[in-house]
């Protein structure tokens, strides 16, 4: 039976932190039992180099050198406790309580491991998490998009990355070159905010879009444009998604119907014969949902929003005209 | 979900633990990290593996004596609590952001997040920095809600029962109803409440930006016992009964795979896709037929096609009567 995997990065992890000197690769390969069982040199170097990436994502801080200044070659290892422990944390329960809140959202994630992770970590240095009286809330992030991991390792380490993106209504995926600045989760959805090579400008992506894998550019190869001081990501996503004010709408709505109209108008006042009349903020795409409350719903002003849901409707009545293109 | 990054973040800070804290029983060991004894016993058997062997044959050497003290002998190597990797940081602090900037908290709850968020920035050190560019929203059109969602909070704390008027979008209008509370869960940008209703008898999600009121009742909220919700894809209903309803979508309706669940979903010649689906809900899919306008329509059944057409015609008819 295979040595399983955890066995081999625990007992790395203590060669490492108990050596007090570079430890070599042969030693340690002499050291660890899977290493030693490694039919081949080609084996063992690849097992190596993937525990080794492994280690560093454990949070380590694995360095290299060698233990004779007059060797140049640096073919040994070491982790120095002094540099990877986690300072002393103190929290009251209602703050332990809090942080187990946190660490619950990204479950089912692809951070679940990390959250998790994280939380084994500060009660390893005593922070106990019991039950304190805390909001009552379950915040779930969701993180499906296999993107999700690529780009965040992209962003972190500011390496431009290629994907295959499907824009809204097409059919097919083109490439894309982008330079990551942000991402952010918006209304369950996540968004790639970067400078996108193939427009040079700024744009905004959505994770469910990109239809592979994305690859990250090679280290070496830096940021072509400059990255803002801020970056607005929430700002920018809000927008791309049709959010903001363009201008106010005037609207109509039968009495008793429309109810997240009501909520979001700005002012209500009651028109007469059943109807009551509410001012809405609108960006784009709003005769689309106009639309949707049919007969309930006639809008007054703006002229091209009033033309627009029309145009909607006759569509849908089968009177179709030719395509009116919002203003 | 467990993999060997996960199992070895575990036994290092199993080891780390034990060094600091030789002679912590067993169930307390087990207590303190959220996992079943069993799970600790085998770890503890896991640990029996590794070592420092090329120093001196050193292996740990983890025991239970008999009054299920725990001892872990052998751990020479300098194990400590370890440093927060970079995702480990993120994970945690775009959460604890995400939750403070919730509108409703109570006070006492932002300021303990506001609280932890300091110290945790501090003991993460530079890999606090990896958390800068991410941002979770938790609610979205939710904002304006505010006091819905802290009687919300109060009445699941609490355990007290609910009168709700709530907006059912399939008929465009308000109900009124009793609910006793389960659970408040944020899952897709939407705070949902989920409650057993007096009314449906039946466990309903009721979501935030559709609660016109929620009023506190004295009485004590007493659900009935239902199966635990699985959160793994959200919330997208299943219909698995229902009508079969087909759509021919344009390009500029292919969005609608994004947000309906489907059977069957084939290319066009245009660029657009016919899709096939279940609902239990026709009313739902007239208001997406009417959303589409030219960028989609029904193709069947026969009756929703006419729906579509009527409604449309009829507000159309009320745009002739109201003139602009």
């Amino acid at each position: 039976m295979a040595i399983p995997k955890q066995e081999r990065l625990v007992s790395l992890v203590m060669c490492l932190l108990a050596a007090r000197r570079y430890v070599t690769k042969e030693e340690l390969r002499q050291s660890i039992e899977s290493y030693r069982l490694c039919t081949s040199d080609e084996a063992f170097d690849r097992m190596f180099e993937r525990d080794k990436d492994d280690v560093r994502e454990l949070g380590f801080i694995v360095e290299t050198g060698a233990n004779d200044p007059l060797i140049e070659s640096a073919d040994g290892y070491r982790i120095r406790p002094e540099k990877n422990t986690l300072p002393p944390v103190e929290l009251d329960p209602e703050e332990a309580a809090a942080l187990a809140l946190a660490a619950g959202a990204w479950q089912q994630s692809a951070l679940a491991g990390a959250a998790t992770g994280a939380l084994y970590k500060l009660k390893a240095a005593g922070v106990e998490i019991d039950s304190a009286p805390l909001t009552s809330v379950e915040p779930r992030v969701t993180a499906r998009e296999p993107a999700f991991g690529p780009l965040l390792d992209a962003l972190r380490t500011r390496r431009p990355i290629q994907f295959a993106y499907r824009r809204s209504g097409a059919a097919e995926a083109t490439p894309r070159v982008v330079e990551p600045w942000g991402m952010s989760c918006w209304r369950g959805r996540w968004y790639l905010v970067g400078f996108s090579r193939d427009r040079q400008e700024q744009r905004v992506f959505r994770l469910d879009r990109i239809a592979d894998k994305p690859k990250p550019k090679p280290l070496k190869e830096a940021f072509r444009a400059e990255v803002p001081e801020k970056v607005d990501v929430r700002g920018q996503v809000a927008r791309f998604a049709g959010e903001g004010g363009e201008g106010i709408a005037r609207i109509r709505v039968r009495a008793g119907a429309g109810f997240p109209l009501r909520a979001r108008a700005s002012a209500v006042v009651p028109a007469g014969e059943g109807w009551d009349e509410l001012e809405l903020s609108h960006g784009h795409g709003l005769h689309h949902w106009l639309a949707e409350f049919g007969p309930d719903v006639v809008v007054l002003e703006p002229p091209h929003l009033r033309a627009a849901v029309v145009a909607q409707l006759r569509e849908a009545a089968g009177e179709a005209t030719e395509q009116v293109k919002v203003g | 979900m467990s993999n060997a990054i996960d199992d070895t973040r575990r036994l290092l800070s199993l080891v780390a633990y034990l060094r600091e804290r030789p002679g912590t029983h067993l169930d307390d060991v087990a207590r303190a990290f959220g996992l079943p004894v069993a799970q600790v016993e085998a770890d503890l058997g896991t640990l029996h593996m590794c070592g420092t062997s090329f120093m001196a044959d050193d292996l740990l050497e983890p025991h239970v004596d008999f009054e299920g003290r725990v001892f872990l002998d052998n751990a020479d190597a300098p194990v400590r609590p370890v440093r927060l990797a970079p995702h480990e940081a993120l994970a945690l602090l775009v959460a604890l952001r995400a939750l403070a900037g919730l509108s409703g908290l109570r006070e006492r709850d932002k300021v303990a997040l506001g609280r932890v968020t300091a110290k945790l920035e501090d003991a993460a050190g530079e890999a606090a920095r990896a958390a800068e560019g991410v941002t979770v929203e938790f609610e979205g059109d939710d904002a304006a809600q505010e006091s819905a969602f802290a009687t919300m909070d109060r009445a699941v704390s609490e355990k007290r029962r609910l009168r709700l008027r709530y907006y059912v979008p399939r008929r465009d209008e308000i109900t009124e109803r009793e609910v006793d509370p389960i659970r408040l869960v944020l899952v897709d940008g939407h705070t949902y409440l989920v409650a057993w209703c007096r009314q449906a008898e039946g466990r309903r999600l009721f979501r935030l930006d559709r609660v016109a009121e929620a009023v506190l009742l004295d009485e004590a909220s007493e659900p009935q016992p239902v199966e635990p919700l699985d959160l793994a894809d959200g919330f997208a209903p299943t219909a698995a009964d229902g009508i079969e309803v087909v759509l021919e979508l344009g390009p500029g309706g292919r969005w609608v795979t994004e947000y309906y669940r489907y059977d069957k979903v084939e290319e066009l010649a245009d660029g657009g896709l016919r899709l096939t689906l279940r609902t239990p809900d026709p009313a739902g899919i007239r208001r997406l037929a009417l959303r589409l306008g030219g960028h989609g329509r029904v193709i069947s059944p026969p009756e929703l096609v006419d729906d579509v057409r009527r409604t449309a015609s009829a507000a159309l008819a009320a745009y002739a009567d109201q003139a602009g």
